[in-house]
């Protein structure tokens, strides 16, 4: 179910009553109570996907086990293989097959030699990359003795299938969250309220901007033959914040909704849009991603700590492996290869490491340097974007092609201008509480309890007077 | 924990009550409001045309129109909005109306036969306005579940099975009702209840005349589109796909038997019955003529045939656009004719 449903709206509150109310005498069955709603909510898609999850689960536990147990490197390599394996081949099947088919008799193609494929009518079990990631991430952990393995069969399940997080992540590592099902939970008013602050301004992010940019989006790419360069620009520019108010605004409320639980997951998004340069993007951006591909994939390659060239290549290799993550696409692959291909200056004259505070910590608006840097940053994102948006590569250089020698400067009757004033409050409270914790840092600046009430109630109105509310899923579903 | 849910409560509760208020009162499609449709009815059997009327329901308001009609009419017409042009104008010195109802079913046919047969004032003539999709079993529509009890009736007199238990009613019934936490309806009720309040508690306009650029329910039952619609470019609309077409189970006519009931009804009460096939677009039949998945419509063409062969039922028009001559400027979309070609239909039979 959808976070912005209206079955989800039933879903958790009654969830929260029996979690507090009922479930909170026994931790055990606290666990298994938040393992059956999990499954509840993953299974309202389609109940078989829960029989990948499960496996996926029993695999991963028994694999830890044996991993902690043995005291052979070779027998401990072989079941952390066995993981990686499973979990990998459910990617490789599910996600995959069709892409690798298509495109080795494509190839083939071009060669001369015509071949029937054969493709899977598989349905793509929603999440799949988040959870088979995150279960990943604890048998390497085990296998490295970062983390003793578990016993705990009820409190490892409900760590790999917590609702909140389960199908778009953040992609949550063991360390920190399984240790969480070990422990009472106590309510803490403080979490109620951020939590209830995270998804107002999830779903505000979610239904308001992503929702509204997405019906402008849509147009551009669906007409993008016929349409003209600015209107391609702005499909570009609102599809920046499309995806960014989609992605950010799930994570939001995948964590609030974690926090009413007496639950701490990591923050996913940092204000990304106000970066600097592409290396401080990526450390903003998806960082639960980001993170898991830099402690599983680039420092096991060597990381920065090897030549120049080497280290060129490791970025390559993330780059393209994290855009082939997105999805069983050649433009995502390109959309990966652009954002690899903008980190080579930085690595070239080490300044990848340059900004590591926040934009503008001391002053209230940014210097015109740093307001240059932003939009330089955030056009070269937006031109990535295109790869990732397009159904096809041909679309994007079509785009691309379009916007920087087209001569068609016409605006549509589509363009609302609402899009660019939404985009603009949302830029604004982000900009404001960027220096902040917490969701919706510009209330730290309101002392006074009645306005920060009517701010409260004011995005509220807006959600529900301005949102879309025809059910658009989530784009990071897909993957 | 309990200052965590007085905050709640101080939040969600007046939130929950202004959707609530405003949904209900403003209620923009008319769900809650019957006295709307009623005040449509009168307006109507009173000889006026109705001008701009637009989210009004539809089964409530032929159920209205037949149980409180004076006289009985010769001619009724039964079908979609494919066949809502069908007028006084096609019936000449006929008393008639056309209850055809929007995304019409088998069970809408059936449901308005019964409304009639309980008032005891059947037609002579009944003209049934059937789409292609009518006997598929996963044409889910719901809508004319506003008459399950007329169904219901209906099924128990002439002993065929219900299509739908008593939980599918349940649930559309449910459905009705959960609108009103609903926030796209309260998106729309809000700018209503704003609109009847300030301007106007109606959102239309009664007429004898029809000279208005907007759409038009006749005084006998019949529309007329807007002016923009019927004026507009229909080579420029872009073919799709439409609701009869989509997620169907290929091939499949359970419902046939009950259209046989209905005809086998029709015929003990020694009513005339005709059908009127509304062609498709020449575009969209081309299209589909040959997809295997389409099939239905060629098979409900045939057994329509087979039926009026055997019942002597005359047939006026035909799925297929080219059998009739007829080319793109003859329709308003791809599944609705225009109001001159119907006449000429009419006219030739």
């Amino acid at each position: 179910m959808l976070f912005n449903s209206f079955e989800f709206a039933l879903f958790l509150p009654i969830v929260f009553s029996l979690y507090w109310f009922v479930f909170n005498k026994n931790l055990k069955l606290q666990n298994l109570f938040i393992l059956i709603v999990s499954y509840v909510f993953y299974g309202w898609w389609d109940w078989r996907f829960l029989s990948l999850i499960v496996f996926s689960s029993i695999i991963d536990f028994v694999c830890a086990l044996k991993i902690q147990n043995s005291e052979e490197s070779n027998k401990r390599k072989v079941y952390l293989w066995i993981s990686m394996m499973v979990n990998l081949g459910f990617l490789g099947v599910f996600k995959y097959f069709n892409f690798f088919t298509e495109s080795f008799a494509d190839l083939l193609k071009v060669i001369g030699f015509n071949v029937n494929t054969y493709t899977l009518n598989f349905i793509l079990p929603v999440g799949i990359s988040f959870y088979t990631f995150q279960t990943m991430s604890y048998t390497i952990d085990v296998y490295r003795k970062q983390l003793n393995a578990t016993k705990d069969l009820i409190a490892f399940f409900a760590y790999v299938s917590f609702f909140p997080q389960l199908v778009a992540g953040p992609i949550e590592r063991a360390i920190n969250l399984l240790p969480q099902f070990y422990k009472p939970r106590i309510f803490k008013y403080e979490d109620g309220v951020e939590g209830l602050r995270l998804i107002l301004i999830g779903l505000f992010k979610k239904v308001v901007v992503a929702d509204n940019c997405a019906t402008y989006v849509n147009y551009a790419f669906e007409n993008y033959e016929t349409a003209s360069g600015i209107e391609l620009i702005l499909g570009a520019v609102f599809f920046a914040f499309q995806i960014y108010g989609d992605f950010s605004g799930y994570s939001d409320i995948a964590i609030g909704c974690a926090k009413l639980f007496g639950f701490d997951l990591m923050i996913n998004f940092r204000t990304p849009y106000f970066s600097r340069d592409i290396a401080e993007f990526w450390r903003r951006w998806h960082i639960s991603l980001t993170t898991w591909f830099r402690d599983y994939l680039y420092i096991p390659l060597g990381g920065s700590r090897v030549s120049k060239s080497k280290a060129i290549l490791n970025t390559f290799i993330i780059f393209l492996v994290s855009g082939f993550w997105h999805g069983a696409n050649w433009t995502f692959i390109v959309w990966g290869f652009l954002n690899a291909l903008y980190f080579v200056p930085l690595l070239l004259t080490n300044k990848n490491r340059r900004h590591l505070d926040t934009v503008a910590q001391k002053t209230f608006l940014p210097s015109l340097k740093e307001i240059a840097q932003i939009s330089f940053t955030f056009f070269i994102t937006c031109l990535a974007w295109i790869f990732f948006r397009s159904q096809t590569l041909e679309q994007a250089f079509i785009i691309c092609g379009k916007i920087f020698l087209g001569k068609n400067w016409v605006f549509s009757e589509f363009f609302k201008i609402d899009l660019l004033l939404i985009s603009g409050v949302l830029i604004t409270i982000e900009w404001i509480g960027r220096n902040k914790k917490g969701a919706l840092g510009i209330v730290r600046f309101i002392d006074k309890k009645w306005i920060r009430l009517l701010f409260y109630y004011l995005i509220i109105m807006s959600i529900i007077l301005l949102g879309e509310f025809s059910n658009n899923e989530f784009i990071y579903f897909q993957f | 924990m309990r200052k965590f849910l007085r905050l709640l409560f101080i939040f969600c509760f007046p939130l929950i009550l202004i959707i609530i208020s405003v949904n209900y009162f403003g209620d923009e499609a008319n769900l809650y409001n019957n006295k709307y449709t009623e005040d449509l009815a009168d307006a109507i059997m009173n000889g006026n045309n109705v001008i701009g009327v637009k989210n009004f329901n539809d089964r409530l308001l032929q159920k209205y129109i037949i149980q409180h009609h004076k006289t009985k009419f010769d001619v009724i017409v039964i079908g979609s909005s494919r066949s809502m042009l069908i007028g006084s104008e096609n019936f000449k010195n006929k008393s008639i109306f056309n209850h055809s109802v929007t995304s019409a079913s088998l069970e809408d046919l059936i449901c308005l036969t019964e409304l009639y047969e309980s008032k005891g004032q059947l037609p002579k003539t009944i003209v049934l306005g059937i789409d292609p999709w009518i006997f598929n079993e996963n044409h889910k529509q719901e809508r004319w579940m506003e008459l399950y009890e007329q169904y219901n009736r209906f099924c128990e007199r002439q002993k065929i099975k219900s299509s739908t238990k008593f939980i599918d009613y349940l649930n559309f019934k449910a459905n009705v009702y959960r609108e009103l936490l609903s926030l796209s309806y309260f998106q729309k009720s809000y700018k209503k209840l704003i609109y009847s309040i300030f301007i106007s508690k109606n959102t239309y306009q009664i007429s004898r005349t029809l000279d208005s650029p907007n759409q038009i329910k006749k005084t006998d039952g019949s529309i007329q589109y807007s002016f923009a619609y019927r004026k507009h470019d229909y080579e420029k609309r872009e073919i799709k796909e439409v609701n009869g077409f989509k997620n169907l189970s290929f091939n499949t006519y359970g419902k046939k038997n009950d259209f046989i009931h209905l005809i086998e009804f029709y015929k003990s009460k020694n009513i005339e019955v005709v059908f009127f096939l509304t062609p498709l677009s020449p575009r969209l039949y081309e299209q589909i003529k040959l997809d295997e998945r389409y099939s239905f419509v060629q098979n409900t063409n045939e057994f329509l045939r087979t039926i009026s062969e055997s019942n002597s039922i005359p047939i006026i028009g035909s799925f297929d656009p080219f059998k009739l001559n007829l080319n793109s400027n003859d329709f308003y979309d791809d599944l609705h004719l225009r109001k001159e070609s119907i006449d000429k239909l009419f006219r030739s039979n």
